[in-house]
C-alpha cells in the first residue's frame, strides 16, 4: 500500500488506498445492509463487505416503509433472501464470523431464523443477539423452539435473546457453553428442570440477565418451587420474573463473586440462601404481593439481610411502599455510601427516616424525582423528611452530597416545582454535613427558558447551592 | 500525574513534546518505552507521520489521557453523570473530527493504524462510516472519488443479487 503517492490532478481516491482490513473495519461500523450496498461501488468492493466479521441485520431499515401487508410480505421475503445470500457469500469466501445480530419484526417464517442460528453457530460465532419484535400476534406462537445447537457451543461468549411475544426454551440434550460469559434472556418460558439444566451448563458465566422469566413446573415438584442460581463465576445478575407470575417461589442465590444485583419480585417470594460476599451494588424493585401473608415481612427481612453489606443501593418507589409497612426490619447498612431513592407522587416517605438512620456512613443521597405525599406522619418527628418539622434523621445525617435527578418533574398540580424548591431548602438548612447539592433539571415536560430562569433565580436565594441544569 | 515528557519527531522533521502517559496510548510507542528503546534526550522518529498529522494525534492522546483518569476517580457516578461525561467526550470527538477534511481524516487513520492507537482508529473509521451511511452508491462514489469500473450490466447483476440492500 502506497497511500502517500502524490497525484497531480483531480481529487484522490484515498479510501481505495487503504488495506482491505481497514476498509472492512470502516464497514464494520455500518449495519450489514449499508455495508452490502458498497458492493456496487467498484470491482474491488464487490466482496469486501463479506469479510466484515460482524453481521448486523435489521429488517426495519428500509427507505420506503411498506404500507400494505402485501408489501410487507414482499419486503420480508426479500430480507430473508438477503440474509441467506450474505451468509452464503461469507461461507464461499471463507470469511470469519464473530458477531451475528438480528432484529426482526416482519419475519414471516421463523424456521429461517432457526436455520441461520444453526449456520452461524457452525461457523464459530461468539456473539449471538436475536431480537424478535414481531407486532403480528400470530407469529408469537411460531417461535416454539430454538435450535438445540445453541446450547452446545465452544465459541459462544455472548448470547442475547429477546422476544416480544415469548419463546419457549426446550433443552433436549445436555447444555455445554463453556465459554459463555454473558447470557441475556428476555421474555421466555422455561420448565424448572430445563432452567436448572441451562444454568448448570454455563461454567464461565459472568453476566446473567433474566427478564420476564416465566417458570413452569409440573405437579411433581415440591411446593414451594425451589429456584437456585448457583454460579461461582457470576459478577452481574439481573433477575426479574414475569410481573404476573402469581405463584411464589423459594429462591437461593449462591453467587459469591456477584458484584451487581438487580432484582424485581413480589414480597411473597422466599429465600433459603443468599450468598453475596462480594456484592457492591444492589437495585431492588419489590412489589406488594396479591394476598398479604405473615411471611412477607420475613421474606423482605431475609433479602435485606442478604444485601446489607452493599456500598451502593437503589430502591424503587414500590420498594419504599413495601418498607413503609414494616420499617422495623430495615437492617444497618454499615458500608452503604450511596443511596438512591425513586419517588412517585403517590408514595409516602414513611420508611425514609428509619432508612437514613440505618445508614451511618452514607455520603451521597440521590432522589430520582422529588415527589412527596403528605400524610399524617409528616408532622410527627422523624415520621418523614419533609419540611413540616425538623427531623433528627436529617439534622444528624452524615450525608455530604445530595443529588436530585429529574428535579422539577411534576405529575399534577399538587406536586409542583415550588414545593420541590422548598424541600431542597429544608435539606440545605437541616443537613449539617452537606457540601454539595446537585439538581438535575431535566423534566420531560417541555418548559420554556423563562420557567427555568425563574426556578434558577429562586434557587439562588437558597443558602448555598450548586445548580446543574440539563 | 507524573509528567514524564518524551519527544516525538515527524517525518518532515518537526519535534513534539508529549507526556509519556499520553504517548502510551500508542501501542508502538508504549512498546518502545517498555523495551527501553527511548533515549531520555532523543526524539522518537516516526517516519510515516507528517507534522500536521502528528499534531492531531497528540491532541487526541492528550485529551483522552485526562478522560481515562476521570473514569478512575468517580467510580460511583450516577448514570446521569456518566451520560453527561460521555456526551462531553463525544462532543469533543465530533468537533475534532469535524474540523478536518476527508483527506486529513485518511492520513490520520493511516497514522493511527501505524502507531496502533485502537480508540483513534475506531473514531476515524466510525466517522468515515458515517459518510457512507444513508447514501446511495452514486453519492458514496462521489464523496470518496471512487471510479466505477463495472459495466452497467455487471452493476445491475450485483444489485439484483442483494436486492434488499438497495431497497
Amino acid at each position: 500500500m502506497k497511500p502517500k503517492k502524490k497525484e497531480l490532478s483531480g481529487p484522490r481516491d484515498m479510501i481505495s488506498g487503504l488495506h482491505d482490513e481497514l476498509i472492512c473495519h470502516i464497514l464494520s461500523f455500518l449495519p450489514t445492509k449499508e455495508a452490502a450496498s458498497t458492493s456496487v461501488l467498484a470491482k474491488r468492493w464487490k466482496h469486501l463487505f463479506a469479510f466484515v466479521p460482524n453481521l448486523d441485520f435489521d429488517d426495519s431499515l428500509y427507505c420506503h416503509p411498506p404500507r400494505t401487508n402485501q408489501r410487507r410480505r414482499e419486503n420480508s421475503e426479500s430480507f430473508l433472501e438477503f440474509v441467506d445470500s450474505v451468509l452464503a457469500l461469507k461461507e464461499q469466501v471463507k470469511a470469519p464470523l464473530n458477531r451475528f445480530h438480528l432484529k426482526c419484526q416482519d419475519v414471516v417464517d421463523a424456521s429461517w431464523v432457526s436455520h441461520w442460528i444453526e449456520n452461524v453457530l457452525k461457523r464459530g460465532v461468539s456473539d449471538l443477539d436475536i431480537y424478535m419484535s414481531s407486532p403480528w400476534p400470530s407469529l408469537d406462537s411460531i417461535f416454539e423452539i430454538l435450535p438445540s445447537e445453541m446450547y452446545v457451543s465452544k465459541t459462544l461468549v455472548r448470547l442475547k435473546l429477546r422476544f416480544r411475544g415469548s419463546v419457549c426454551i426446550e433443552l433436549v440434550d445436555d447444555v455445554s457453553l463453556p465459554n459463555l460469559k454473558t447470557l441475556h434472556l428476555d421474555c421466555f418460558q422455561i420448565e424448572k428442570s430445563m432452567f436448572d439444566k441451562l444454568l448448570s451448563g454455563c461454567h464461565a458465566l459472568e453476566e446473567l440477565v433474566m427478564v420476564n422469566l416465566m417458570l413452569r413446573w409440573d405437579s411433581r415438584e415440591p411446593e414451594p418451587l425451589h429456584v437456585t442460581i448457583s454460579i461461582p463465576t457470576l459478577k452481574r445478575l439481573k433477575f426479574c420474573r414475569f410481573e404476573l407470575s402469581s405463584e411464589s417461589v423459594l429462591l437461593s442465590f449462591d453467587t459469591p463473586k456477584l458484584v451487581y444485583f438487580e432484582y424485581a419480585a413480589t414480597i411473597a417470594d422466599m429465600y433459603q440462601k443468599l450468598r453475596f460476599e462480594s456484592l457492591v451494588e444492589a437495585r431492588l424493585k419489590l412489589r406488594m404481593s396479591f394476598h398479604q401473608t405473615e411471611t412477607d415481612k420475613i421474606n423482605v427481612k431475609d433479602l435485606l439481610m442478604g444485601i446489607r453489606n452493599v456500598k451502593i443501593l437503589y430502591l424503587s418507589d414500590e420498594t419504599l411502599e413495601v418498607l413503609a409497612h414494616f420499617p422495623e426490619i430495615i437492617p444497618v447498612f454499615k458500608n452503604l455510601i450511596q443511596l438512591t431513592i425513586k419517588t412517585k407522587p403517590y408514595v409516602q416517605w414513611d420508611a425514609l427516616p428509619t432508612l437514613l438512620r440505618k445508614c451511618p456512613n452514607l455520603q451521597t443521597l440521590v432522589f430520582k424525582g422529588l415527589h412527596h405525599k403528605y400524610t399524617n406522619r409528616c408532622e410527627v418527628k422523624d415520621g418523614c423528611l419533609c419540611n413540616m418539622v425538623v427531623h433528627t434523621c436529617l439534622s444528624s445525617s452524615p450525608v455530604k452530597v445530595l443529588k436530585i435527578l429529574k428535579f422539577g418533574e411534576t405529575f399534577d398540580h399538587d406536586d409542583d416545582t415550588e414545593k420541590q424548591i422548598e424541600q431542597v431548602k429544608h435539606f440545605l438548612e437541616t443537613m449539617p454535613s452537606l457540601e454539595q447539592v446537585m439538581l438535575y433539571y431535566n423534566t420531560p415536560i417541555i418548559t420554556n427558558d423563562q420557567d427555568v430562569k425563574k426556578v434558577f433565580m429562586k434557587l439562588l436565594e437558597l443558602p448555598i447551592v450548586v445548580a446543574s441544569a440539563k | 500525574m507524573s509528567s514524564n515528557m518524551i519527544m516525538l519527531k515527524s517525518s518532515d522533521g518537526a519535534s513534539f513534546e508529549i507526556e509519556e502517559a499520553a504517548a502510551r496510548k500508542s501501542k508502538i510507542i508504549a512498546n518502545m518505552i517498555e523495551v527501553e528503546c527511548v533515549d531520555e534526550d532523543k526524539a522518537i522518529p516516526l517516519q510515516n507521520v507528517t507534522g500536521n498529522i502528528l499534531a492531531l494525534v497528540i491532541e487526541y492522546c492528550n485529551k483522552h489521557i485526562v478522560d481515562d483518569d476521570d473514569d478512575v476517580a468517580t467510580e460511583e457516578a450516577s448514570e446521569e453523570e456518566e451520560e453527561a461525561k460521555k456526551k462531553k467526550v463525544d462532543d469533543w470527538e465530533a468537533e475534532f473530527m469535524n474540523s478536518m477534511s476527508l483527506e486529513t481524516m485518511f492520513e490520520l487513520l493511516l497514522a493511527a493504524n501505524y502507531l496502533n492507537i485502537k480508540s483513534l482508529i475506531d473514531l476515524v473509521c466510525q466517522t468515515i462510516a458515517n459518510n457512507i451511511k444513508d447514501k446511495t452508491p452514486e453519492e458514496v462514489r462521489k464523496i470518496f472519488s471512487i471510479e466505477n469500473d463495472f459495466t452497467p450490466e455487471e452493476e445491475e447483476e450485483i444489485r439484483k443479487e442483494n436486492a434488499w440492500a438497495f431497497g
